[in-house]
């Protein structure tokens, strides 16, 4: 069958200023995304994530393997995904009305019907508000709101989110994930997360990816079978537990291979 | 759902807003008011040191003087900061578009910076004509390097992860200079304009110290070649007018294409 997203055996290294020193950070990397399926990566800082991400979106090309979308390679093509970068980069400069038709802007659109367009989505991503208001002036959750909303309004049937909540508070986390979880049951995207947390990787995925500390490889693929809708409370189910467990395992056992590897937000 | 900094920005003009600027005035009119007493009370010279009252008078009384060589300053300065601006951001934005053209121009510019003006100058009359022209090179010349050089910073200042953003979504590079690298610069582009707005009037009143039959630099060194010193400060207090008013203009200029710069920045 023909997968929506495809990367086969990617694989990439960086020369780094010191000494020509060769750093590889994916080794043989294949996964695939199904049409409006949601597949999160969990997997340990530095594993080479935000480094997969780049090549799907085209900004960097693989050394060797393909990536597919609808079948045909995309290597070092860019805009056919929806891109959400691990940094949030909204324009200081810009309102949030006017950051988030960016993309629109890119492909032609005049800004009087880009901001028409926006402004009609706006109370579905809860910023109906702050339209005017300049980034700074939002808290953090409504500025991943507003990245979140930027990054849909490229309207690519995939989505690529690089740790988008990481940078929140526990209980804006929860409400964030839930609020994704509400948005991607209505737009029916095939969205790729990369995530940290094992928690929200189980509350929001189909399937998640276990990726080993650099060179990063992928570890095992889990489907997470709990019916949807799901919540917060979800987390107390047992099959939610007992997935959680077999999660933890294979991270933790891929971390003890090599020691000094940096635990960094894994619950 | 409001932040909390929203609510502890909104303060309005309060108590402290006055006291910015009223402090400053009372010290002011207190140190003039010291001079005013020195003058009265030490009986010193009117030629070695006029007070206060005398200067004001002396402003008055050649109002119309005063007007014709402001206007001929103010006009030499307005268009000389006019061509460095456009120079300076022709060049800059040259420079920027090839990381060869920068390497190889930017520190030449960062040289000619240390050359001093005033030594500059009387080349400039020698090749220019007499007149209008050479004065507008003066302030022209000192203003294009605080305004090159800042743009040029200014653009390099610009946040990678924004243009990979952009270039991930496949914008060209004219998108990404419009929609990113120019407003990132805007910041660092009005700093070196503030500092050019300062120069500017004093390149125009230099220029017409060395060679001019009107302007307030001319009129400055004939009014010190006749000991008329309170016509000297009353020139000084136009000159230091002018000044203020076109820094004055490049604030408010600032204020308009960097909404959001100030806002973050001041909290009013
Ligand atoms: N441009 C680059 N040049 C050299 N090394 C790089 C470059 N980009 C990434 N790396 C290295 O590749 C490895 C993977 O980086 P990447 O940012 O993809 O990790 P990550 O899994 O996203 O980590 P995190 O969870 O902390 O975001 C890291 O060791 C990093 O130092
Ligand atoms: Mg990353």
């Amino acid at each position: 069958m023909i997968y929506k997203l495809e990367v086969r055996h990617v694989k990439k290294t960086f020369a780094t200023r010191q000494e020509g020193e060769i750093v590889t950070a994916l080794q043989d990397v294949s996964l695939s995304i199904r049409d409006g399926e949601f597949v999160s990566i969990v997997g340990p800082s530095g594993c080479g994530k935000s480094t997969l991400l780049d090549m799907i979106a085209g900004l960097s090309v693989p050394d060797d393997g393909d990536i597919l979308l609808n079948g045909t390679s995309i290597v070092s093509e860019k805009g056919h995904v929806s891109y959400m970068p691990q940094k949030d980069s909204l324009f200081p400069w810009r309102t949030i009305l006017d950051n988030v038709i960016v993309p629109l802007q890119v492909q032609g659109v005049r800004k009087k019907e880009a901001r028409q367009e926006a402004l009609a989505l706006l109370p579905d991503f809860g910023l109906e508000q702050f339209a005017d208001h300049y980034p700074f002036m939002l808290s953090g959750g409504m500025r991943q709101r507003a990245s979140f909303l930027r990054t849909y309004l490229q309207k690519k049937d995939v989505m690529l989110l690089d740790e988008p909540f990481a940078s929140l508070d526990a209980l804006t986390r929860m409400k964030m994930q839930e609020w994704l979880m509400k948005m991607w049951q209505t737009f029916q995207h095939a969205v790729l997360l990369v995530t940290h947390s094992v928690d929200e990787a189980l509350l929001l995925s189909d399937r998640i990816y276990v990726f080993s500390p650099r060179p990063g490889r992928v570890l095992t693929e889990i489907s997470v079978d709990i019916p949807r809708p799901r919540a917060a409370r979800t987390s107390a189910d047992p099959s939610f537990t007992s997935l959680k467990k077999e999660l933890l395992h294979w991270l933790e056992d891929g971390i003890s291979h090599e020691a000094p590897v940096r635990k960094k937000q894994i619950p | 759902m409001k932040n909390w900094r929203n609510t502890v920005k909104k303060r309005g003009p309060g108590s402290e807003g006055w006291q910015a600027f009223l402090l400053p005035l009372s010290v002011f009119l207190l140190l003039i008011t010291i001079w005013q007493l020195f003058v009265n009370l030490s009986g010193i010279e009117e030629w070695l040191l006029p007070g206060p009252i005398a200067i004001i008078e002396a402003l008055w009384g050649n109002r119309d003087l005063m007007w014709y060589h402001s206007v001929q300053t103010l006009s030499e300065t307005l268009v000389g900061l006019a061509i460095a601006v456009a120079v300076g951001v022709l060049i800059a934005t040259v420079i920027e578009s090839s990381e060869l053209l920068r390497k190889s121009f930017y520190p030449l510019l960062v040289a000619t910076q240390t050359v001093p003006i005033v030594a500059v100058a009387p080349l400039l009359f020698i090749w220019l004509s007499y007149g209008f022209t050479h004065k507008v090179f003066v302030v022209a010349l000192v203003c294009f390097f605080p305004v090159t050089i800042s743009l040029a910073d200014g653009y390099r200042m610009v946040d990678r992860d924004m243009v990979r953003y952009m270039t991930s979504m496949g914008a060209s590079p004219v998108q990404i200079f419009r929609m990113v690298k120019l407003p990132a610069a805007l910041p660092s582009f009005f700093s070196g304009l503030r500092i050019a707005a300062t120069y500017s009037v004093m390149g125009a009143v230099i220029g017409e110290m060395i060679g001019a039959s009107r302007g307030l630099g001319i009129f400055l060194i004939r009014a010190s070649q006749s000991y008329l010193t309170d016509r000297v400060f009353a020139i000084i207090v136009v000159i230091t007018l002018l000044s203020l008013s076109i820094y004055a203009f490049v604030e408010i200029l600032a204020r308009v294409m960097m909404p959001w710069y100030h806002k973050q920045k001041d909290p009013a």
